[in-house]
């Protein structure tokens, strides 16, 4: 039986450290990645929700490398993990700003790591989308970068 | 254990790993049977019985039987509402083994008394109620079981004496194992009816529920004026009702006998005798569940017939709550589980609105006095699963319980407040923020008054939630979804004050010198503190107040700045707070001049300064009771502000010593004493407003302010009870002034300690 508060299957291809290592600090993290957000969604939406299951140390929103603007996702730190257990349990796959948002264990921040590592700038899954998403800037960029010379032409 | 070639090991060896991976196999294997009893899924419990009992019936070795016999009481304190169909399990092993039968009992018996000791009420419960239903599986005498029940009566029959033990034995000790038998009762009545030692059990609860006191029910009541039952008196009738019924079976198979399907097998198995059975007695460290009273929305005089809904004081609705009660109390941390289990247990029931009875228990136990076992997004969160679940149904019991709610609003504990505008802000969140909106405009007294003066229970309710809601969403989109009529309630929009702008204020001067040299690339605190401590003509709180001001206001865009903002400097405010009280006091003045229109932030910003070492805890409960503070005292998130700088303080001091969580006299002196301090100045404050009409703004005033004092005394009873001799002297002498007030504290005192 999976438990909400379980280890996801994705792991940061960036981590600096062993496999295990990485293992280890997701199972005694504080931190959780938030992803699916809108881009108009702020710090203080993300900071009242997040607080219902406990004291929340920082907020550390995800931003376009290049425009330095929201980007659809965050990192929210607790002070104790049980905290962040509650937010895995509770508030994962529920709705902020309309929009089912996913909440997964992290490793820890580090600097840098604030930032999109898409191609453009943004999010990675951004960059391939094919469907509209008003809350993420329409559609994806592959699909926008074709659409675009068809305006020109027309 | 490594991996090896097959070619390289002997035949026995081989076979030794075999088995060793086989008997490991097998107990996992049963462990996993044994928990999915109780897991929500489409194979019937009898079936899944049947296999667990055809596996062990092959023969069980040594380590299985160890984990076996362990498993067995985790899942009764996990899954207390299954013990019936652990009861039949223990059945099947006692046919299958009629030694290890005897040891799970032993074990059994065991775990009853330490689950007192350890605090670990339902699976103290749980076995009770598996050992009552072993005798229904041919495996325990009813002479053993009446014992045993007896045995849990003691202390209430050594009532006949009131002298000698009241003082020493805790009414909630007596009523917890009165609560054990009381709730067995339906279990086994029938069968043991006409017994002389069953019938001196009954006597001997029928009386002690007569003389046992009652005065919590008031103050533990979510509507005092609503006539709120004690719930261990309720259950008494509602289990008397069954027994002048002469026992008889509740309709729709709401006490589940599992081992039915198994009469057969289970006669084969053979009775066991067991000693005497004791409980131990009452100590110094022992805790004990708090009274309950029961929480009461559905019924005919609230929202007139549901059909087929059994009366309040039948035993079908102690049944049916109590059951939906255990599933929470399994499943309470995986919503969709949780929601599974709800849903198929009113699926089974499909003559009964068990709908109405989840949603009743739900938010009876979110709204629970003193306090709710979960936090409030737990309960929330499952109703949401709920309602995704079944769309066309279980959203519109929702809607009807808060209408039912909002309608009692002016009778509510204030204790519960907090929680049902969180709850229901981020229950609409996760809908659209649709919810009856209109509907309550019409319920408001009119005139419709949104001035912040009217501090009416709805209309205060209305703008907190308001304003919860827009801090989870934006202004616009709530504006959007409100109507026109409630348009006055809407709070303003997030944006700081900056009152500098004015250059003939006091400080203005000084303020622009910051604002330059803070914009600069090149500004750096000790620039800053230059600036600010050559500046002339204005004494150090107003330069706090300026600095302050600067910071937010330069901030403002969004916490991430403001926060930047106060890490870049917070060697100036460290400098020139210095840990004085007044000083102190001139930050949260800038700060609640900048963000006056916006709660979220003066919390936030304030909660931030706090952990940040800049604003002592008790600084933040002077500002609190202080004289600009008075009308904010209404406001969620004043509250919010004060638990939060306790949180802080209680974190601080756990990592400076360690404090003997199981010692009841062990509480922080520190943590004590800015709780007594909390105390005292709610008495103050009290004291200090005039006596005023009822349904004046003053009277509203007074009710939300002492309801305030004893959702503290609530949330913190833990660390009261240690200072309890402090809080009886002071009811004591507050009687000179407001009997209100020494009637809360006094209350509080006989309810909790």
């Amino acid at each position: 039986m999976f438990a909400s508060v379980e280890l996801s299957s994705y792991r940061d291809q960036h981590f600096k450290g062993s496999r295990s290592e990485q293992e280890r600090s997701l199972r005694d993290s504080c931190t959780l990645y938030v992803g699916n957000l809108s881009f108009y969604t702020t710090e203080e939406q993300i900071h009242e929700l997040f607080s219902r299951c406990g004291d929340v140390r920082v907020i550390v929103m995800g931003l376009d490398k290049y425009k330095k603007t929201p980007c659809g996702f965050c990192f929210v730190e607790y002070y104790v993990r049980s905290e962040a257990e509650a937010a895995m349990r509770f508030v994962n796959g529920t709705r902020l700003d309309d929009r089912l948002i996913r909440v997964d264990w992290d490793a820890g921040f580090v600097e840098g790591r604030q930032y999109g590592r898409g191609k453009t700038g943004g999010q990675v899954r951004d960059e391939y989308r094919t469907d509209y998403d008003a809350g993420r800037g329409g559609y994806g960029k592959l699909l926008s970068q074709k659409i675009a010379p068809n305006t020109d032409n027309r | 254990m490594g991996r090896r070639k097959r070619e390289d090991s002997s035949d026995e060896e081989g076979d030794d790993c075999r088995q060793k991976r086989t008997a490991e196999t097998t107990v996992k294997t049963v462990e996993q049977l044994m928990r999915e009893l109780s897991f929500p899924g489409h194979t019937p419990l009898e079936l899944k019985l049947g296999n667990l009992g055809y596996l062990l019936g092959k023969g069980m070795s040594v380590d299985l039987k160890e984990n076996l016999i362990n498993e067995l009481v985790i899942c009764l304190g996990y899954y207390p509402g299954q013990a019936s169909a652990y009861a039949t399990l223990v059945g099947l092993i006692n046919v299958a083994d009629f030694e290890f039968g005897s040891e799970c009992l032993l074990f059994m018996a065991h775990k009853v008394g330490e689950s007192v000791h350890i605090r670990d009420w339902n699976r103290c419960r749980g076995v009770v109620h598996c050992m009552v239903d072993l005798y229904h599986c041919q495996v325990l005498p009813s002479s053993y079981i009446l014992k045993l029940l007896a045995a849990f009566l003691k202390d209430c029959e050594a009532l006949k004496d009131p002298d000698d033990l009241v003082g020493v034995t805790p009414q909630i000790r007596r009523d917890f194992l009165a609560y054990c038998v009381l709730s067995a009762m339906p279990l086994i009545g029938r069968d043991l009816e006409g017994e002389t030692a069953f019938d001196k059990l009954i006597v001997s609860l029928q009386i002690y529920i007569k003389k046992r006191s009652a005065l919590h029910t008031n103050m533990l009541s979510v509507w005092p004026d609503f006539n709120q039952r004690d719930y261990l008196e309720l259950l008494w009738q509602q289990v008397d009702g069954m027994r002048q019924n002469h026992w008889a079976e509740p309709e729709h198979q709401l006490i589940p006998r599992p081992y039915k399907s198994f009469s057969e097998t289970l006669s084969h198995g053979r009775i066991h005798q067991l000693r005497d059975y004791d409980l131990a007695a009452h100590e110094e460290r022992c805790r004990y569940p708090l009274p309950r009273v029961c929480f009461r929305i559905f019924s005919c005089d609230s929202v007139g017939e549901i059909p087929n809904m059994p009366p309040p004081v039948s035993i079908e609705r102690h049944l049916l709550e109590a059951h939906i009660l255990d599933i929470l109390i399994s499943f309470h941390k995986e919503r969709k589980i949780c929601a599974d289990s709800l849903l198929m247990y009113a699926a089974s029931k499909p003559q009964l609105p068990v709908y109405y009875c989840i949603v009743e228990v739900i938010l009876g136990e979110m709204l629970r006095l003193p306090t709710a076992n979960w936090s409030t997004i737990a309960y929330g969160s499952i109703l949401v699963e709920l309602c995704k679940r079944q769309p066309d149904k279980i959203p519109q019991v929702v809607a009807q319980a808060l209408d039912i709610i909002y309608n009692r609003l002016n009778s509510m504990s204030v204790a519960c407040f907090d929680r049902l505008v969180n709850w229901v802000s981020h229950h609409i969140s996760n809908f659209g923020f649709n919810c009856q909106w209109s509907k309550w405009a019409q319920g408001l007294p009119s005139p419709i008054d949104p001035s912040a003066t009217n501090l009416q229970p709805k209309v205060v309710f209305l703008r907190e939630l308001l304003k919860k809601c827009f801090r989870l969403s934006y202004h616009q989109r709530i504006k959007d979804v409100v109507p026109d009529i409630l348009a006055d309630f809407l709070p303003p929009p997030v944006l700081p004050h900056f009152k500098f702008v004015d250059e003939t204020l006091p400080g203005a001067i000084l303020s622009k010198d910051l604002l330059e040299a803070m914009r600069s690339p090149q500004a750096s605190p000790e620039m800053i503190s230059e600036i600010i401590k050559s500046s002339t003509g204005i004494g150090p709180l107003l330069k706090i107040n300026v600095f302050t001001q600067n910071c937010l206001h330069l901030g403002s865009k969004s916490f991430s700045h403001t926060f930047g903002i106060l890490r870049k400097y917070h060697s100036v405010f460290k400098d020139l707070v210095a840990g004085d009280p007044e000083r102190q006091a001139a930050v949260l003045n800038g700060i609640f001049d900048v963000w006056v229109a916006s709660d979220q932030y003066k919390f936030v910003v304030t909660e931030k300064l706090v952990t940040g070492l800049i604003i002592e805890p008790i600084s933040v409960v002077r500002w609190i009771f202080g004289p600009s503070m008075r009308k904010e005292l209404t406001k969620i998130y004043i509250w919010e502000l004060l638990h939060s700088a306790l949180r802080h303080l209680k974190r601080v001091q756990q990592k400076i010593e360690v404090v003997d969580v199981d010692d009841p006299s062990a509480c922080d002196p520190v943590v004590k004493g800015i709780l007594f301090t909390i105390v005292q100045r709610f008495v103050k404050t009290l004291c200090g407003a005039p006596f005023a009409d009822e349904g004046t703004e003053e009277h509203y005033w007074f009710q939300w302010v002492l309801g305030r004092l004893e959702e503290t005394l609530f949330i913190y009873a833990d660390d009261f009870r240690v200072i309890n001799n402090k809080l009886i002297k002071m009811s004591e002498d507050a009687s000179d002034l407001r009997p209100e007030i020494s009637k809360t504290i006094a209350a509080f005192v006989a309810c909790v300690m």
